[in-house]
C-alpha cells in the first residue's frame, strides 16, 4: 500500500533508527552528507576517514536505506 | 543482525556492485548457496543502489522524488468560483505560481468581511515533497512578520489532503509600473528599492531566501507601501529546509529573466542569489531596461540558451543601458520614453547613473557569488552611502578578492560552521519527523534557525566593518548568544552546547571549549537527568577537553563518572561507554598509572574487537592506546609490534596520510628509537613530520610533537644543528599556544636542554632543567613519571658538571621513587640504578659501582631481554668499572658485548674503550 507523506517520512526515520543500531558510523556519514549537505571530502574530514571510504559507506547506506523503504512499501 | 553478518553483507554488496549485472548472479549463487536470506538481502541492496533516482540529492528529497514521479499527471478537479476551501469561498482565480494557484477568496461563514488571497497546490495530488514544500512555505511565512511582506493569515488542508494557506490580499501595482506612472526620479526609486532591501534582509535574517524577486512580486499599494509577495520557492537556509529539491534543473519554477547564474545552473542557492536578483531589479528600475535579456522569449527557450544568456553575458553598465536604443524586441521602449518616465532626459540619466550606481549594480551582478556583495545589507549600505554623497565601498575594495581570501584562510572555520549546521540538521530529522512530533519539530526548527541566524549575522561585513571576521569570532558570537537563551528544548540545548564546545576544541581553542562543555554537562544533568545519553556525551566531551588541557586527575574524575553512569544506563558495550572508558584510560595513563591504564585499554580493545572487528578505526585507536602503555613502561619491543600492526592496518583502512595512521607511525618510530634503532626511527619521524606539515599545518600540536621527537633522534645521531633548530621552533610555538607550564611545553624544554648539554652549554642546560623540574613538581606532583625523569635529567647534568654529590642525591631520590611506583624491575628503576653506578665510578668508588651496575644488568637481562640499548649501556658502564678495577679481560668482554648491542655514538664509545683497554692488555 502506498504510504501517505507523513508515513513516508516516518518510515525513513525508522530506517535511519535501524541503521543507527547496526552501524552508527554509517548513520553519521549519511547525516553529514545527505542531511548536512557536506561533500565527500568534507564528510571525510569530519569523521576522520578517507573520502573513498566515505563514498563506499554511502553507497552501501544508500542502497540499504532504499531497500528498507522499498521493503516497507511492499509489506 | 550480527556484526559479522553485517560485515559480510557489505562486502558481498560491494563485490557484486562492482560486477556487470550478468556476472552478479554467478557470484551470489556461489557465495550465498547455503544462505538464501543473505542472497535475498544482497539482491535487495543491489536493486536499491541501481535505482539512481533514490537519494540522488539530499536525503530530505527522498520521499519527494519517489512520489513526484507517480504524482505527475494525476490531477484533482480544478476549482471554480463558488467552491469552498476550508472555511473560505473562492471568488476568482488571481494567478498561478510555481506550485500553486492563487484565488481571491472570502470567509464563507461571514466571520469577517475580508477578502484574502488563498493558495492551493495546483492540480496535483499532494505529493510528499509538494506537501513538505508547502508546509515549509507556511512555516516561513508565519515567521516573517514585516510591514513590507504580505502576511500569512491562515492555513489548512482540503478534504483531498491538499494544503492551502491564506495570505493578506494586496491590491496594488507592480513596482516598476508604479514608478513609471508617477515618473519617479532616481532618488525616489532608490528609496523604494531600499525598502525592498529591508524586507529581503528581514527574510534573510529568518534564513529565508526569496529566489523569485521580480517586479510582479513587488506590489505597491495606493498609499505607497511596498509589499513582497510569493515566497512560493523560498528556501530555508537551514539544511533541513524542504526547498532543496527545487534546485533541480528543469524543475525550477523561477523566472529566468530574474534568476541568478547559480539558480540557472541548479547549484545551491544562498542570500547572494537574492543580491543578484536585486541587482537586476535595481538596474531595471534605474534604466527601464531589463538587465538580463533572453533572446527568444516564450516557451521555445532551451535551458542551454537560458544558461548562456544568464551565465555567459556580462551585465551592462546601467549608464550604458539607459541610452541604448531599442533592439527590436516588441516590449522595447525607446530611451527617450524611458528617461521621461524618470523625469529626465537620456543624457542626464546616463550622467546620473555613471560612477557609483554603475559600480554598485555591477558589484551586485557579478556572475560568481563570491564576488558579489556578501549580503543585502552591504548592497543597501552602499546605496545609502551613495545617497549621502559618501564614497561607496564596492569601488575601493575588490569584494571578490576579500571574500575568496576569507574562505581560503578560514577553511577550517567554514568546516566548523558546516559541522554545527550539520549536527543540528541531523538532530531535527532524528528528533522527530513523526506525525505526533510535527509541532515540536516546527518549534525546534524555528529555534535552531533563530539561533543560527543570529550566529551568522556577525559574518556579515556590515556588522564588522573594517575587520576580517574570523571563524573564532563567529564561534564566540555563537557562544555568547547561547548563554543568553534558556527557553530552548533542553535536549537541543545540551546538544547545541556540546557541538559548539567540540568545535572549539577541534579548532584547538580548549580554553573556550571548557566552560561551554561544563555548562552543557550541568544543564544536561539538571534538565535531562544524569543518565541521559546527551548528558553523558557532554560529560565525556568535557572530560576530554580537561584532559587535553593537561588536568589529568580532574579529567579522570569526570570520565570515571561518565563511564560508570554510561555503563549502568546504556550498557557495558555501548559506544558511548567505550568512548568514555577509552578517554578514562588515557587520563589514567597520563598520570603514569600504567598497569591500571593497561586494564582499561585491554578491556575496551577486547570489546571493540568483538563489536566492531579488528580493522575498525575505534578498534585501532584502542590498539594504539594499549601500545602507549608499553611505550611508557619502556617495553619498546612489545610496543613496536603493536604499532607496526596498527600502522599497516591504518594504511589499509584509513589511508596513509590519515591523522590516526600517522599517530601509529609516530609511535612506531618511538618504539624504534626506544630500542636504539635510530636510523629507522629518524626515517619514520621524517616521514611523519612531512605528512603532518602537509595535512595539519606547521603549527599543529601534532606536527610539533613529531618535530620534537625527530629532533631527539637527530640529537642521538649527533646532528646537533638540526636538532636545536627543531626544538627551539617547537618550544617557541608551544610556549605561545599552550603556556609555560603545559606538559608539552615542558617536554620541549627538557628536549632542548639535552641539545644544549650535547653542545656543551651546561649553563643553559642547567637553567632549562631546573625550570622544568620546578614546573613539574608544582603541576604534576613529586612522584609523577615526568617529574622523576626531570630529577634524572638534572642529576645527569650535575654528573657532567662534576658535581657528583648532588648527582648522587638526585639519582637516589629518583631511584627510591621509581622503585615505589614501578617496582625493582621497572625500566626506569633499572636505568636509574645504572646511572647511580656510573656516579659511583666517577667518584672513584669502584666496588660500589661494580655492585650497582651488576645488579642493574642482571635485572635488565631478566626483565628486558630484548632491550639492546638498556642492556648495552649497562654493559658499557660495567666494563668501565671493571677496567677501573683492573679487571681488563672482563672489561674487554663487556665492551665487546656492549658494542654489539649499541648503535650510533654509544657503539663508537664502546669500540673506542675496547681498543684502549684491549690494546693495553695486548701490550706486555
Amino acid at each position: 500500500m502506498r504510504r501517505s507523506p507523513s508515513e513516508e517520512v516516518l518510515a525513513l526515520d525508522q530506517a535511519l533508527e535501524r541503521l543507527a543500531r547496526l552501524d552508527r558510523r554509517k548513520l553519521r556519514i549519511v547525516e553529514l552528507h545527505f542531511f548536512g549537505g557536506l561533500t565527500y571530502e568534507e564528510t571525510a574530514e569530519v569523521v576522520g576517514l578517507s573520502p573513498a571510504t566515505v563514498g563506499r559507506e554511502l553507497r552501501f547506506a544508500k542502497a540499504w536505506l532504499a531497500d528498507q523503504l522499498a521493503a516497507g512499501e511492499r509489506s | 543482525m550480527t556484526p559479522e553478518r553485517w560485515e559480510r553483507l557489505q562486502s558481498l554488496f560491494h563485490r557484486a556492485a562492482a560486477l556487470p549485472e550478468a556476472e552478479r548472479a554467478e557470484l551470489l549463487g556461489r557465495e550465498c548457496a547455503e544462505d538464501p536470506e543473505l542472497h535475498r538481502q544482497v539482491l535487495g541492496l543491489l536493486a536499491g543502489s541501481d535505482d539512481s533516482a533514490l537519494l540522488a540529492g539530499p536525503l530530505g528529497d527522498l520521499a519527494g522524488d519517489l512520489a513526484d514521479e507517480l504524482a505527475d499527471g494525476l490531477s484533482l478537479p480544478r476549482r471554480a468560483p463558488g467552491d469552498r476551501v476550508g472555511p473560505y469561498r473562492l471568488l476568482s482565480e488571481l494567478g498561478r505560481g510555481g506550485m500553486g494557484t492563487v484565488y481571491l477568496a472570502e470567509r464563507a461563514d461571514d466571520a469577517f468581511e475580508q477578502q484574502v488571497a488563498l493558495k492551493v497546490v495546483r492540480g496535483v495530488i499532494a505529493s510528499p515533497s509538494a506537501v513538505e514544500r508547502f508546509l515549509a512555505e507556511r512555516r516561513i511565512l508565519a515567521r516573517l512578520q514585516h510591514p513590507n511582506i504580505a502576511r500569512l493569515l491562515d492555513g489548512g488542508t482540503t478534504p483531498e489532503g491538499a494544503p492551502y494557506f491564506v495570505m493578506e490580499r494586496v491590491e496594488g501595482e507592480p513596482l516598476d509600473a508604479y514608478c513609471d506612472r508617477r515618473r519617479l526620479g532616481v532618488r525616489d526609486r532608490l528609496g523604494l528599492f531600499l525598502t525592498v532591501c529591508e524586507a529581503v534582509q528581514h527574510a534573510h535574517r529568518n534564513l529565508v531566501v526569496h529566489r523569485d524577486l521580480k517586479p510582479s512580486n513587488l506590489l505597491v499599494t495606493d498609499d505607497g507601501t511596498v509589499k513582497l509577495l510569493d515566497f512560493g520557492i523560498a528556501k530555508l537556509l537551514d539544511p533541513t529546509g524542504d526547498g532543496a529539491g527545487l534546485t533541480r534543473r528543469g524543475d525550477l519554477p523561477l523566472t529566468p529573466e530574474y534568476a541568478s547564474p547559480e539558480q540557472v545552473r541548479g547549484e545551491p542557492v544562498s542570500v547572494s542569489s537574492d543580491v543578484y536578483s536585486l541587482g537586476l531589479l535595481l538596474s531595471e528600475l534605474l534604466t527601464g531596461r531589463r538587465a538580463q535579456r533572453l533572446t527568444s522569449p516564450g516557451a521555445g527557450r532551451s535551458w542551454q540558451e537560458i544558461e548562456r544568456a544568464v551565465c555567459g553575458t556580462p551585465a551592462a553598465r546601467p549608464s550604458a543601458a539607459a541610452g541604448r536604443a531599442s533592439d527590436g524586441a516588441s516590449d522595447e521602449v525607446p530611451p527617450e520614453a524611458r528617461a521621461a518616465a524618470r523625469g529626465t532626459t537620456p543624457r542626464r540619466l546616463r550622467r546620473r547613473l555613471r560612477g557609483d550606481l554603475d559600480t554598485i549594480v555591477l558589484a551586485a551582478l557579478q556572475k560568481d557569488p563570491a564576488r558579489r556583495y556578501r549580503s543585502v545589507e552591504a548592497l543597501a549600505a552602499d546605496l545609502r552611502r551613495h545617497l549621502d554623497g559618501l564614497p561607496v565601498e564596492a569601488r575601493g575594495d575588490p569584494l571578490g578578492y576579500r571574500a575568496r581570501k576569507f574562505v581560503g584562510r578560514h577553511r577550517l572555520g567554514m568546516t566548523a560552521a558546516a559541522l554545527v549546521v550539520a549536527g543540528l540538521g541531523a538532530s531535527t530529522l532524528i528528533a522527530g519527523h513523526g506525525l505526533q512530533e510535527a509541532r515540536r519539530e516546527a518549534r525546534v526548527a524555528a529555534e535552531i534557525s533563530d539561533f543560527l541566524e543570529r550566529v551568522f549575522r556577525v559574518s556579515d561585513p556590515s556588522e564588522s566593518r573594517g575587520r576580517t571576521v574570523t571563524a573564532r569570532e563567529v564561534l564566540d558570537s555563537a557562544a555568547t548568544r547561547l548563554e543568553g537563551e534558556s527557553s530552548r528544548d533542553p535536549e537541543i540545548d545540551v546538544r547545541l552546547r556540546r557541538t559548539l564546545g567540540t568545535v572549539y576544541a577541534d579548532l584547538g581553542l580548549l580554553e573556550s571549549a571548557e566552560p561551554i562543555l561544563r555548562r552543557a554537562a550541568r544543564r544536561g544533568q539538571e534538565q535531562l537527568g544524569p543518565d541521559h545519553e546527551q548528558t553523558l556525551a557532554a560529560l565525556t566531551a568535557l572530560g576530554s577537553v580537561v584532559y587535553r588541557r593537561g588536568r589529568y586527575a580532574e579529567a579522570e574524575e569526570i570520565l570515571r563518572r561518565a563511564v560508570e553512569r554510561s555503563r549502568s544506563a546504556l550498557g557495558d558495550d555501548a559506544p558511548q561507554t567505550l568512548a568514555a572508558a577509552n578517554n578514562l584510560g588515557l587520563a589514567v595513563w597520563r598520570q603514569a598509572r600504567f598497569d591500571e591504564a593497561e586494564v582499561i585499554f585491554t578491556d575496551v580493545l577486547r570489546r571493540r574487537r568483538r563489536l566492531l572487528g579488528d580493522e575498525d578505526s575505534d578498534t585501532l585507536a584502542s590498539l594504539n592506546n594499549l601500545g602507549l602503555v608499553h611505550l611508557m613502561r619502556g617495553e619498546f619491543a612489545a610496543a613496536e609490534k603493536i604499532y607496526r600492526r596498527a600502522w599497516r592496518s591504518g594504511q589499509r583502512v584509513r589511508g596513509a596520510d590519515h591523522p590516526k595512521t600517522l599517530d601509529a607511525l609516530n609511535n612506531l618510530a618511538m618504539s624504534c628509537a626506544g630500542q636504539g634503532k635510530l636510523t629507522e626511527a629518524r626515517d619514520r619521524f621524517e616521514e611523519l613530520v612531512a605528512e603532518r606539515r602537509r595535512v595539519l599545518g606547521p603549527e599543529h600540536p601534532r606536527t610539533l610533537g613529531g618535530m620534537a621527537k625527530l629532533g631527539d633522534v637527530l640529537l642521538q645521531l649527533g646532528d646537533l644543528d638540526r636538532a636545536e633548530a627543531l626544538e627551539r621552533e617547537v618550544l617557541a610555538v608551544r610556549q605561545r599556544t599552550l603556556g609555560p607550564d603545559h606538559a608539552d611545553t615542558l617536554f620541549a624544554k627538557a628536549f632542548l636542554s639535552r641539545v644544549e648539554l650535547a653542545r656543551g652549554d651546561l649553563e643553559a642546560a642547567g637553567r632549562l632543567r631546573r625550570e622544568v623540574l620546578a614546573s613539574r613538581r608544582r603541576v604534576l606532583g613529586e612522584d609523577h613519571h615526568d617529574t622523576l625523569q626531570s630529577l634524572r635529567e638534572l642529576a645527569e647534568l650535575r654528573r657532567v658538571q662534576g658535581r657528583l654529590e648532588e648527582a648522587e642525591a638526585l639519582y637516589r631520590d629518583a631511584l627510591a621513587r621509581f622503585e615505589r611506583v614501578a617496582g625493582a624491575s621497572g625500566y626506569w628503576t633499572i636505568a636509574t640504578l645504572g646511572d647511580l653506578g656510573q656516579v659511583s665510578l666517577l667518584a672513584g668508588r669502584t666496588d660500589e659501582a661494580l655492585a650497582r651496575l651488576a645488579e642493574a644488568r642482571e635485572r635488565a637481562e631478566r626483565a628486558f631481554p630484548d632491550d639492546a640499548e638498556l642492556r648495552g649501556t649497562l654493559r658499557l658502564r660495567e666494563g668501565q668499572a671493571l677496567a677501573a678495577a683492573g679487571r681488563d679481560a672482563e672489561a674487554v668482554e663487556s665492551f665487546r658485548t656492549a658494542a654489539e648491542m649499541l648503535r650510533g655514538e654509544d657503539r663508537k664509545e664502546a669500540l673506542r674503550l675496547l681498543a684502549r683497554v684491549g690494546g693495553a692488555t695486548a701490550t706486555p
